[in-house]
């Protein structure tokens, strides 16, 4: 409200009051300034800004510096860094140059100018932006645009004899306008690179931004930022040990989508999906989630663009390719996928582990359309194994209830990727025993001139335990359920680990490790007696354990071979291990860095590709978690 | 304590019951099926010779129509009964 307002209105507030005093103040000095030396008014401004008549006061200047032709600018200067840091007061700027006209001094056109720029990019544009921070980009940018235009358009319609001066301002004010555009394109540009990560995790949620994402990327050309600014965050969030592989590995999918539509030229896909890539291919569970991913119906047959060499030539170039055959390539070859592919059944069948055998059969079928009949052969006669060993056990059971708890598995040697060379490490008990030979016979006759070989290092036993408070279900392999077996009817009576070890004939160091499946269930406890002498007591009242999974160390790891192993990394790993037990068995203890050294020199030669220090640590860990080595800082062999 | 076996998945390989594990014709086990066949055990069998000498029968089959006599021991060939 200023003094006109009020003096208009019928009812004045002691509020209203006290304002129009002030203002009435305030105009009284501006007056008087003006009149004694208006050079100096610039120092009025502030005060008349705060009484809040500066409108006023400057209409009224205008008209004086117009009749009394200014002798300098510096007032309006002044007037216009104070009265620009309120919100749209851009148009003292028309009014700027109509005084350059007046004072018909042409050389001041350089300080419009300078005025313009600094005043119009730092304070109004910045500012405006802050502001208009909620509007997209396309509507921040016409919003400024529209005030520039119309300042211009302002210009060219005033007063005639100022047009040339005014067509250069306009001209000064395109000149800038690209300007403003690549400020407020960078900043915009600069946001939305920062919520790129988002966007690809998100997807497609996202995908209504990808548009924004596309013109942005397009313009400013800010690829490397976007490129860099992807990689932080992915380092940061995304490719650490907390995350999970089938999370990374979506991401992955999603940000070939992304990357398709927002760099269709390309220019940083390489360097992006890199990092990624190389990291999933350490995790374990990469080909399980792999194959979940390409079981789910709406993922498979999707396509995405990959760029990428082709086998042929040095060029990089972009190729549509379906999804499957992308994260198959990711893994390595074909070969080694489907290889990796079969361990993976096979363990899963052979091993305590829960699976669906519908699942598996339907995921078979999906392979064989995408790979062929003849690549999944293997597998094919796996599920025919599974099929067959039922009819058979069907027809075996017929004649008798004495079998009723066992399941066998026949399998067909050379198909299923286990050892055959296994020596069995522990005995049965004799009552089994005679059961499995009972089975052996009567398969015998059912099947002539076929025999049976047991892997009793596979397979699993479901057993009920009762305890005093109740009956338990467990799980667990061949080896345990023997060992635990002992424990009936003992009412809580210790047994000897000697004892035990000779019905078993297994050693005591692999009865220990075997006993602490049943000592971490809470199910035995172990007791050190004189002499080193140990002891297994079964507990009266069990107590559940939160951990209930079979730990997969205690599946022997020279169970599983690959038939084909075409990972290079993995064939790098056992070269190197079998040099480290060679180098280790000639120097005894050895220090991890002199073994790095070593590698790196002597053993270069023996190598076909460059071993890193990464390499050589991942084979001790695996020599060490194998029980073939020990130490941490010094590395020697296992006695 | 009392422990009951519910269930036992137990795993075994089937074998023939033959006395030597390879046939001399295609140098494949006799688990193996015979190189022309994709599958082993009913579909592709060994089969054992008045001599005593067993070869995948489909080996054999072929051998036998270019010559009439055990690959190994050169006797007239006769399937044993």
């Amino acid at each position: 409200m200023n003094i006109f307002d009020i003096l208009n209105s019928q009812f004045v507030s002691q509020t209203q009051y006290d304002t129009i005093i002030a203002q009435q103040k305030a105009y009284q000095q501006y007056y008087s300034q003006l009149q004694s030396d208006p050079n100096k008014i610039a120092e009025i401004w502030p005060i008349v800004r705060q009484a809040g008549i500066l409108d006023i006061c400057y209409e009224n200047y205008k008209y004086f510096a117009k009749e009394n032709k200014l002798s300098s600018l510096e007032p309006i200067q002044k007037l216009m860094s104070s009265a620009l840091e309120e919100e749209g007061k851009i148009d003292y700027l028309a009014d700027f140059v109509k005084f350059m006209g007046i004072k018909q001094d042409y050389s001041l056109f350089d300080q419009v100018r300078t005025v313009v720029e600094k005043y119009e990019l730092e304070y109004d544009i910045q500012d405006r932006l802050k502001s208009l921070n909620n509007l997209n980009f396309k509507e921040q940018y016409q919003t400024i645009t529209i005030e520039l235009l119309k300042l211009y358009a302002e210009k060219v319609y005033s007063e005639e004899g100022f047009l040339n001066e005014l067509l250069e301002f306009g001209a000064a004010l395109e000149s800038i306008e690209p300007l403003a555009k690549n400020i407020i394109q960078q900043v915009h540009a600069d946001r939305t690179i920062k919520n790129m990560f988002e966007a690809v995790l998100y997807y497609p949620d996202t995908s209504d931004h990808l548009h924004e994402f596309k013109s942005s990327m397009e313009v400013t050309k800010m690829y490397a930022n976007m490129d860099s600014c992807l990689q932080q965050q992915m380092k940061k969030r995304l490719l650490i040990s907390g995350v999970n592989t089938d999370t990374i590995l979506k991401f992955y999918v999603n940000l070939l989508k992304v990357l398709q539509f927002v760099d269709s030229d390309y220019m940083v896909f390489d360097k992006v999906t890199k990092p990624i890539k190389e990291y999933l291919l350490q995790r374990s569970d990469f080909l399980r989630c792999i194959i979940g991913i390409l079981t789910q119906q709406n993922y498979s047959t999707d396509k995405v663009m990959i760029f990428e060499q082709q086998d042929s030539s040095d060029e990089e170039s972009s190729q549509e390719k379906d999804l499957t055959s992308v994260l198959v390539s990711l893994y390595g070859s074909q070969e080694a996928f489907i290889s990796e592919y079969q361990n993976m059944v096979a363990e899963k069948i052979l091993t305590p582990k829960d699976f669906s055998l519908e699942q598996e059969i339907a995921n078979i079928e999906l392979m064989k359309i995408r790979f062929g009949e003849q690549s999944m052969n293997t597998c094919s006669i796996m599920m025919k194994d599974i099929y067959e060993s039922k009819r058979i056990d069907t027809n075996i059971q017929s004649l008798t209830t004495q079998f009723n708890m066992l399941k066998p598995l026949f399998l067909s040697k050379t198909f299923w990727p286990i050892s055959y060379e296994f020596k069995p490490t522990f005995k049965l008990p004799p009552a089994i025993e005679q059961l499995f030979n009972d089975y052996q016979k009567r398969f015998e006759k059912i099947k002539t001139m076929r025999s049976l070989l047991w892997h009793h290092d596979l397979g699993s036993v479901t057993l009920d335990l009762t305890f005093d408070n109740g009956d338990f279900e467990f799980k667990c392999l061949p080896i345990h359920a023997c060992i635990i077996g002992y424990f009936n009817d003992d009412d809580s009576k210790g047994l000897y680990s000697d004892a035990l070890a000779q019905q078993l004939q297994m050693n005591h160091e692999d009865l220990k490790r075997r006993m602490q499946f049943w000592v971490q269930k809470g199910v035995i406890r172990e007791q050190k007696g004189e002499n080193d002498v140990i002891c297994y007591t079964s507990v009266k009242i069990y107590v559940p354990q939160s951990c209930d999974d079979l730990l997969i160390e205690e599946i022997p790891e020279d169970l599983f071979v690959s038939s084909t192993n075409f990972l290079q990394s993995n064939q790098l790993i056992q070269q190197i291990s079998h040099n480290l037990i060679e180098l280790l068995k000639q120097t005894g203890t050895l220090k991890i860095e002199k073994i790095v050294q070593l590698f790196k020199t002597t053993f270069k030669s023996e190598f076909s590709t460059p071993i890193t220090e990464n390499n050589i640590k991942e084979a001790i860990k695996i020599l060490i978690q194998k029980g073939k080595l020990q130490g941490s800082e010094y590395i020697e062999l296992k006695q | 304590m009392k422990v009951k076996i519910k269930e036992w998945n137990a795993v075994a390989s089937w074998i023939w019951s033959l006395d030597t594990d390879r046939c001399t014709i295609c140098q494949l086990a006799f688990e193996q099926p015979c190189p022309r066949c994709k599958l082993p055990g009913d579909e592709c069998p060994p089969v054992t010779g008045a001599c005593n000498h067993h070869f995948h029968l489909h080996c054999i089959v072929r051998w036998t129509e270019e010559q009439d006599y055990c690959p190994l021991d050169r006797q007239k060939w006769k399937v044993k009964n």
